[in-house]
C-alpha cells in the first residue's frame, strides 16, 4: 500500500522542496481574461526525476479542480486528463473486401474503452463512415470492409469509443486496395485453449478448413488468427515453385498473432489440422495422385510431411504447427498418368451420373461456396437436436452413442439468434439454449462445446412425507449431475450419470417441509463444461403419494391439462410460429377465448405470456 | 501499467475526488452514439444495447424519447437486433418523436452489448438534446414472464453546434473540400439484401376466428429489418391454368385469415424489408374437409352412376343378342 503512494507523495515532497527554485511569475492579463500566479517552470532544467517519479514540464494547481469564466476554461488534476491508446491497425487484403485488425486499448484515469468503429474513406484523411464492430478487434463482419471495387484505394482509421459511445481514441490511418488476386479474407479471435474449426472457401469452390486443437498454446491466451487466399500468380512472383512442380491456383497465409498486441506467433505447442480442398480447375494439369501441401519457409518451398491426398474427395489433409504460405504442388499430368479429375469425376459419377472417365481433366461442376455456421456438441445418445436461427427450425440432427452431435445451418450473413434444444428417448426435451452468431457471406463459422441441459423428470408430482421421491432424466453420459432442491434450506447434491445417459437421483423427503417444491439439475462433463439448467420441476411434499400420470410436470405449468404446455396454444405438441400467431390474434385482449394464451392466467393476454411462450419455444 | 493504475485510483482516495468515472450498471440499456456533439446537419446512427447482466432475458419492450427540435429521425433499423420475434416491430410515431418496440428471443439471450436497434438520426438546431427511454420492460427467460429488477436506463445528452467557421485565408480548393464534405455521415449502407427465405405455415384452431384457416409467417432481414407482408392466394389445380381467381396482393400481418376457406390454395407470401426488397414463399392449404367429404360423395355419385349407365347398357346389350 505504501508503495502505491510513494510516487504521489514523493511528487509533492519534491514540489515543496524544490518550490524556491521556480521563479514567480508576472501575472498576465488581457481585456477578457487574466492568469494569476502563473507558476513557471525553472530555466535550467526541463525536468525533476528521482528512481520512482518524474515530474514533466509546468506542474500548476496541483489540486483537481476548474477554474472558468466566460470566455476560457482552466482544468487541472490528473482525471482532467483521461487517457487511451491509440489502437495500432494491421490489414490484409482480399477480393472487394479488406480485413483489419487491431490492438486491443485500454483507458485511463476514467475512461473505459467498450468499443469501436471503423471509419472508412476514399480519401486520405476522411471524412470518414464510421461502423461499429462492438468490443471485436477485427473486422469480420463488419460492412465497412465488405462490398469494397477491387482497384480503388480505401483508407481506414479504427477508433475507440467509451462505454457510452463517445470516441477516446483514434488509430492512424491505413490505405488498403482491394484486389481480385487476393481472394478471401478472415480475422477473428479465439481462445488457444479451446478446440476450434474455420473454413474459409473461395468464390472458385476451393477452401481451407484449419482445425485447432484444445490448448494449441499452453498459455491458453487469445488468439488472433489471419487467414487469406491469393492466385498463385500473385504468390510466385516473390515465392518461386520448385523445378519440375505445379501449383493450384489457389494459395493460402496463415498467421496468428497474440490478440493483446498483436505480435506475431512463429509457431504453436500443437500442430494444427489443415484440410485444402481444391477443385479439378484449381489443380488443372496436375495429377492428382502427386498433389501435396507445401510451406514456404522463408527462402523455398518445404514439403509438409504426412500430407495425404484423397483424390475422390479432392482434399489433401496435413498438419503443421508453424505457418506462414501454404501451396498445393504435384507434378504435369501426361496422357498415360491418371489424374486428379478421373477418380473424382467417377466418385461423383457414381452417385450423379455424368463426368466419365479419360485421361484428360475435365471441367466438372465444382461445388458453391457456402456460408454457413456448424455447430457441434453434447447432448444425449440418440437424442433428436433441433437447431433454430431466428426462431424456426434450420437443422435437426441426432446425437451418435456417446451424446456428441453435430449439425450444419446455411445461413445468407449476418447476426443470427441460434438456439438449441434436445429430445431424449423418453421424449422429454432440454429447454431451448440460444445465442448469436455473427457470420459474413462465404465464411464458414464452427461452434463447439455445446451442451445442452439435462431433462429432468419425478415418480411423483406429490410424495408423502418420509417418503422418497425420485428424480431422473438423461444428460450426456458418465458426467456429473448437479441437482438443487429449492426449499427453506436448499439442498445441492451430485448424480453420476451411467454410460448411456441416464441419470437417478433419489431424495428423502424427510428433509423437506411439507408443501411445494421445486427441482432442477445442472451437468458438468468430465472436461468441466456446464450445461444450463435443466428446467424447473415442480413437487409437493404432503400427505400421500401421487404418481406423475405420464412425464414431467414442472411446477411452472399451472395451465390446465388442456391447455398442454405452456405457449403451445393449439395442443399441437410444438411451440412455433403458429402459436405465436395466435397469440398475436388474441394481444392485449381480456379473457380470451383460448385461454391458454394467457399463460400467466392474470387475464390479459401481454408481454409477459410472450415470455413464458418463448421460454418454451420448440421452433 | 497496473501500477499506473493503482497510483491513480490512489490519488482518488487521498484528494477524496468526487469524480466518478462511467460504469456500465450490471443490466442495463443505453443508448450509443459515436460522438456526443455534433454540428449542424450531421448525420449519424445511434444504437439501442442491451447487457444482460449475467441473467438470460427473452423478452424487452419500451420506447426511446427523442428531442425531435434538436434531431431528426431519418430511419430505424433491427435486421442485426438479437431480438428476432417483434410483438410491435421497432416503428417511428413522428408525432410523438419516439421509436417504440417490443420483442422477444427464442432461447433467450445472455450477454453484454446486445443490439436491439438501431436509428439513423440528423443534427437540425443548435443546442443540447435529451434522449431518454421510457416503460422499459425486460423479462427474464425463466418461463414465469418474471421482470427483471434493477435494470438501469440512462438518458442521452447529445449536443449540436453550429457549424465550424472556415478559415480566414482558405488554402487551395483541394485541399478543403465543400462544408457538405466535411460534414460527418456516420450511417449505414443501403440495404440491397433481400429478406432471407422463410416458411410460411398454414393453420386453423377453433379459438382463432371461428376456426377458420390462417396463415402464420415470420420473415428475418439481416439489414434493415421486416416492413410487411403481402399475401396473395392461388387456387390448387383452376390456378394451373389461370390467374383469373387469384386473389390481389394485400397486405397483412401474422396471423391472416384466409379469403378461400374452402378450396385448397397455394398461400403465397411476400416479406418486404424497409428498403423495398422482397422475399416470397409459399404454403398449401388444404382443402376444407367438407369440399373433401363433398368431392368423394360426389365421387362416390358419380361411380355409382356410371356403374348403373354400364350395367344398363350391358343390360341391353345382351338383350338385342337374346333377341337376335
Amino acid at each position: 500500500m505504501m508503495f502505491r503512494y510513494s510516487g504521489i507523495v514523493l511528487g509533492f515532497f519534491a514540489l515543496v522542496v524544490l518550490w524556491p527554485l521556480f521563479s514567480r511569475a508576472t501575472e498576465y492579463a488581457s481585456t477578457n481574461f487574466r492568469i494569476r500566479d502563473p507558476i513557471l517552470q525553472i530555466a535550467t532544467s526541463t525536468q525533476m526525476s528521482s528512481t520512482n517519479f518524474r515530474l514533466t514540464g509546468v506542474a500548476g494547481q496541483p489540486a483537481i479542480g476548474t477554474s472558468s469564466a466566460t470566455s476560457f476554461r482552466a482544468s487541472s488534476g490528473f482525471l482532467f486528463f483521461p487517457s487511451v491508446a491509440k489502437p495500432t491497425v494491421k490489414k490484409i487484403i482480399g477480393d472487394g473486401e479488406v480485413g483489419l485488425h487491431w490492438t486491443s486499448v485500454s483507458g485511463f484515469l476514467g475512461w473505459t474503452v467498450g468499443g469501436y468503429d471503423i471509419g472508412r474513406a476514399t480519401a486520405s484523411g476522411g471524412p470518414y463512415s464510421y461502423t461499429s464492430v462492438g468490443a471485436h478487434t477485427y473486422s469480420a463482419g463488419s460492412a465497412a470492409t465488405s462490398g469494397l471495387t477491387n482497384g480503388t484505394t480505401y483508407y481506414f482509421v479504427v477508433r475507440a469509443e467509451d462505454i457510452f459511445g463517445n470516441a477516446v481514441a483514434t488509430s492512424s490511418e491505413i490505405a488498403a486496395t482491394p484486389a481480385a488476386s487476393s481472394y478471401r479474407v478472415i480475422t477473428g479471435d479465439f481462445s488457444s485453449s479451446a478446440a476450434s474449426s474455420t473454413n474459409m472457401t473461395q468464390a472458385n469452390g476451393t477452401s481451407i478448413l484449419v482445425d485447432m486443437p484444445a490448448g494449441v498454446l499452453s498459455s491458453g491466451i487469445s488468439i488472433h488468427p489471419e487467414f487469406s487466399s491469393f492466385s498463385k500468380d500473385t504468390v510466385v512472383a516473390d515465392k518461386p515453385l520448385p523445378s519440375g512442380k505445379l501449383g493450384g491456383t489457389t494459395m493460402y497465409e496463415l498467421s496468428f498473432f497474440q490478440t493483446s498486441d498483436l505480435i506475431q506467433i512463429s509457431s504453436l505447442d500443437k500442430a494444427v489440422t489443415l484440410t485444402f480442398h481444391y477443385t479439378d480447375a484449381d489443380v488443372s494439369g496436375i495429377t492428382g495422385s502427386t498433389l501435396a501441401a507445401y510451406r514456404w519457409n522463408g527462402s523455398s518451398w518445404v514439403t509438409l510431411s504426412g500430407s495425404t491426398v484423397d483424390t475422390a474427395a479432392r482434399t489433401v489433409t496435413v498438419t503443421s504447427s508453424s505457418f506462414s504460405t501454404f501451396a498445393l504442388l504435384g507434378t504435369a499430368a501426361s496422357n498415360s498418368s491418371p489424374s486428379a479429375a478421373p477418380a473424382a469425376s467417377a466418385a461423383r459419377g457414381g452417385s450423379g451420373g455424368g463426368g466419365g472417365g479419360g485421361g484428360l481433366l475435365s471441367e466438372t461442376p465444382t461445388s458453391p461456396a457456402t456460408t454457413k455456421v456448424s455447430l457441434k456438441g453434447f447432448a444425449y445418445p440418440g437424442a433428436a437436436i433441433s437447431v433454430l436461427k431466428d426462431g424456426q427450425i434450420a437443422a435437426s440432427s441426432r446425437a451418435d452413442e456417446n451424446g456428441n452431435w453435430s449439425a450444419d445451418a446455411p445461413v445468407s450473413g449476418g447476426v443470427y439468434m441460434f438456439s438449441v434444444y434436445a429430445t431424449d428417448s423418453d421424449g422429454r426435451k432440454s429447454l431451448t439454449y440460444g445465442f448469436p452468431i455473427s457470420v459474413s457471406a462465404l465464411q464458414s463459422v464452427s461452434i463447439s462445446d455445446i451442451i445442452v441441459s439435462p431433462t429432468i423428470g419425478a415418480d411423483k408430482q406429490e410424495v408423502k412425507f418420509g417418503n422418497t421421491i425420485t428424480f431422473f432424466g438423461y444428460t450426456y453420459p458418465a458426467s456429473v449431475l448437479h441437482v438443487m432442491i429449492n426449499s427453506d434450506t436448499e439442498i445441492a447434491d451430485t448424480v453420476k450419470a451411467n454410460a448411456l445417459g441416464r441419470w437417478k437421483y433419489a431424495l428423502n423427503s424427510d428433509n423437506l417441509e411439507k408443501g411445494e417444491h421445486a427441482a432442477k439439475s445442472q451437468t458438468e462433463t468430465a472436461q468441466k463444461i456446464v450445461s444450463p439448467f435443466s428446467e424447473t420441476l415442480g413437487f409437493r411434499v404432503g400427505d400421500a403419494d401421487v404418481a406423475f400420470g405420464a412425464g414431467i410436470r414442472p411446477a411452472s405449468r399451472p395451465l390446465a391439462e388442456r391447455c398442454g404446455k405452456n405457449g403451445d396454444l393449439n395442443n399441437d405438441g410444438k411451440v412455433n410460429i403458429i402459436d405465436f400467431s395466435i397469440m398475436l390474434f388474441f394481444w392485449n385482449q381480456r379473457n380470451p377465448k383460448n385461454a391458454c394464451a394467457d399463460a400467466n392466467r392474470d387475464g390479459i393476454v401481454n408481454l409477459f405470456d410472450f415470455s413464458i411462450m418463448l421460454y418454451w419455444w420448440t421452433g | 501499467m497496473k501500477k499506473i493504475l493503482r497510483a491513480s485510483y490512489s490519488f482518488l482516495l487521498v484528494a477524496g475526488v468526487a469524480v466518478v468515472p462511467h460504469v456500465a450498471a450490471a443490466q442495463s440499456l443505453f443508448l450509443k452514439v459515436p460522438k456526443t456533439a455534433y454540428e449542424t446537419g450531421d448525420s449519424f446512427q445511434a444504437s439501442l444495447v442491451i447487457e444482460t447482466g449475467g441473467q438470460s432475458i427473452n423478452t424487452v419492450s419500451g420506447l426511446i424519447d427523442i428531442p425531435q427540435d434538436k434531431f431528426q429521425i431519418l430511419d430505424v433499423r433491427y435486421g442485426s437486433s438479437v431480438i428476432t420475434l417483434w410483438v410491435d416491430k421497432p416503428k417511428i410515431d413522428y408525432g410523438r418523436g419516439v421509436i417504440t418496440f417490443a420483442g422477444g428471443i427464442p432461447g433467450g439471450f445472455n450477454g453484454s452489448a446486445g443490439p436491439l436497434l438501431n436509428f439513423g438520426l440528423k443534427a437540425r438546431r443548435v443546442g443540447a438534446g435529451t434522449f431518454t427511454l421510457q416503460d422499459i420492460k425486460v423479462l427474464l427467460n425463466d418461463g414465469q414472464g418474471t421482470e427483471m429488477k434493477g435494470v438501469v436506463v440512462k438518458p442521452l445528452v447529445l449536443s449540436v453546434r453550429t457549424p465550424a467557421p472556415m478559415p480566414l485565408s482558405p488554402p487551395a480548393p483541394q485541399a478543403f473540400p465543400p462544408a457538405e464534405q466535411q460534414q460527418e455521415a456516420s450511417l449505414p449502407p443501403p440495404d440491397i439484401v433481400p429478406p432471407e427465405s422463410f416458411i410460411p405455415m398454414v393453420s386453423r384452431h377453433p379459438s382463432v376466428a371461428d376456426d377458420k384457416y390462417f396463415a402464420s409467417f415470420s420473415a428475418v432481414d439481416k439489414d434493415t429489418g421486416i416492413a410487411y407482408y403481402e399475401i396473395k392466394e392461388k387456387p390448387s389445380l383452376l390456378g394451373r391454368f389461370t390467374d383469373k381467381f387469384d386473389t390481389p396482393w394485400v397486405r397483412g400481418e401474422s396471423p391472416y385469415i384466409l379469403r378461400g376457406q374452402w378450396w385448397g390454395y397455394e398461400v403465397f407470401v411476400r416479406a418486404y424489408d424497409q428498403a423495398g426488397n422482397s422475399t416470397v414463399a409459399s404454403a398449401q392449404k388444404p382443402f376444407h374437409p367438407a369440399v373433401i367429404s363433398l368431392f368423394g360423395a360426389a365421387a362416390v355419385i358419380a361411380s355409382a352412376l356410371a356403374g348403373y349407365g354400364t350395367a344398363r347398357r350391358r343390360s341391353r346389350g345382351s338383350k338385342k343378342i337374346l333377341r337376335r
